[in-house]
């Protein structure tokens, strides 16, 4: 029984959740807090790839970095080597997939926030950064914490977008829902239950711990 | 003087134009809901940035529209306390009441928090939540908190409307007993005539987004110079 898939799994979705939590928390800040031109457009693209077939978000991220793209070659110059079929293309692909529901989640808290203690605190004396810190996202952490759950969730279930952008290589881009697929095409039954037993187990504990973490707190 | 205000600015369709001068100790602003007053607080603190007009506390200019003065809340060393107390629920007391020291060193910091509770006669309830707490006791830790940085000058928006009665009248006791101690300027919003007469030296009557009258408190209650002044200060019970 090779565990490759199961490892990789877990490596592409942490990373694509580590991801997600950087640039998906200040936006979904932003988007709570300000009006701006173009807001609702934005909010758009952001729900787009929780609806868009898999398949469809697969070919835009392969029209986007693929080795025609100007992103693609400027990351192949960079790194020496194209980007699509590898597990940093993984990555990729899972982050885009995963990081709506994120942000929905993370702006959601960030709206329950009532903006008075953002209001005392910055009488009190404190920078916006600090006052960020120490208390829009405390406040908001059921909201954001919610959002990595669904994030992690969705990223180790992708599939669609994952094998148009890395491919179904066994050893080097091949995910467990990918080797799941491919065990039963070959009628490896035995291993497909394993397989998905594994990473249901797995998702189902990852979602029941970050829940205890989104109810601890006291107010 | 301590305070002078003017403000002018627009909210939707209702407009406050506010100009008033306050002395040194407490200073009220009294006038119906929806006047003017918590704006204008709202604009000395820098939480609302006025479309016209002029701030400054202690000398010290804090916003000015002709010099495109707009001093950042964070820098203006103006304490605020609100009537919904506003304490951060997930922090402790000693965390709230320390939060505007982060300047200070940890040891520093935790003196200075233990002395301010001491001084809102709530030691024991250091390591309380908020939400634990009942309304009298967090206000009072909100107004430690406010004190804690020092600052020029402190508003105080209706701070015991939402406490009882027994707790109102021991707070205004210890709030004029800190102002003596402290000699910080303060300006207070009210509803309260009996407040305005226990705690206010000086007086400032507002109506639908003006001031109609200022003076020491017992000569504007004595000698209401309009209508509506009279009328204002009729309706509640002079």
């Amino acid at each position: 029984m090779d565990f490759f898939p199961l490892g990789l799994s877990l490596r592409v979705a942490g990373l694509a959740t580590l991801l997600s939590f950087l640039v998906g928390v200040p936006l979904a800040w932003v988007l709570a807090r300000h009006r701006f031109p173009g807001r609702d457009l934005l909010s758009v693209l952001i729900v787009l790839p929780m609806v868009l077939p898999p398949t469809v978000l697969g070919y835009y991220l392969l029209v986007l970095v693929g080795r025609q793209s100007p992103i693609g070659r400027f990351v192949e110059t960079l790194a020496g080597a194209p980007m699509v079929f590898t597990p940093q293309a993984a990555v990729v692909a899972s982050f885009v997939a995963a990081v709506p529901f994120l942000i929905r989640a993370a702006q959601a808290g960030f709206e329950q926030v009532d903006s008075i203690y953002e209001e005392v605190a910055r009488t009190l004396g404190r920078s916006e950064w600090s006052i960020f810190l120490t208390v829009t996202m405390p406040l908001a952490w059921r909201g954001i914490v919610a959002g990595l759950a669904l994030c992690f969730a969705r990223s180790i279930g992708e599939f669609g977008a994952t094998l148009m952008v890395a491919g179904n290589i066994p050893g080097r881009t091949q995910t467990a829902s990918l080797a799941i697929y491919d065990a039963v095409q070959a009628g490896r039954l035995e291993q497909a239950n394993l397989l998905a037993l594994i990473l249901s187990a797995i998702t189902a504990a990852a979602l029941l711990v970050l829940t205890r973490l989104g109810r601890q707190g006291r107010w | 003087m301590s305070v002078d205000a003017q403000i002018i600015k627009r909210l939707g369709n209702f407009t406050v134009d506010a100009h008033f001068s306050a002395p040194e100790g407490i200073t009220a602003l009294f006038g119906p809901s929806g006047s003017g007053k918590t704006s204008t607080l709202r604009a000395i603190a820098g939480l609302l940035h006025p479309d016209r007009g002029r701030v400054q506390v202690n000398g010290r200019l804090l916003f000015d529209s002709m010099g495109r003065i707009d001093v950042p809340a964070r820098d203006r060393r103006v304490g605020y306390l609100f009537q919904q107390y506003a304490l951060f629920p997930h922090l402790r007391v000693t965390a709230n009441v320390g939060y505007g020291l982060n300047h200070l060193s940890a040891g520093e910091r935790d003196a200075r928090v233990a002395s301010l509770l001491e001084m809102v006669e709530l030691p024991d309830l250091a390591d309380r939540y908020p939400g634990d707490l009942s309304g009298g006791q967090q206000q009072r830790v909100a107004l430690a908190r406010a004190l804690a940085p020092s600052p020029d000058l402190l508003l105080l928006d209706e701070p015991f409307a939402a406490v009882d009665a027994l707790a109102r009248a021991q707070l205004r006791r210890e709030l004029a007993l800190i102002q003596e101690q402290t000699g910080m300027p303060m300006l207070l919003v009210t509803h309260d005539l009996a407040e305005v007469r226990q705690l206010a030296s000086f007086l400032v009557l507002y109506y639908d987004g003006h001031v109609l009258q200022q003076g020491p408190t017992a000569e504007v209650l004595a000698a209401p110079t309009s209508a509506e002044a009279v009328a204002l200060l009729e309706a509640a019970g002079a």
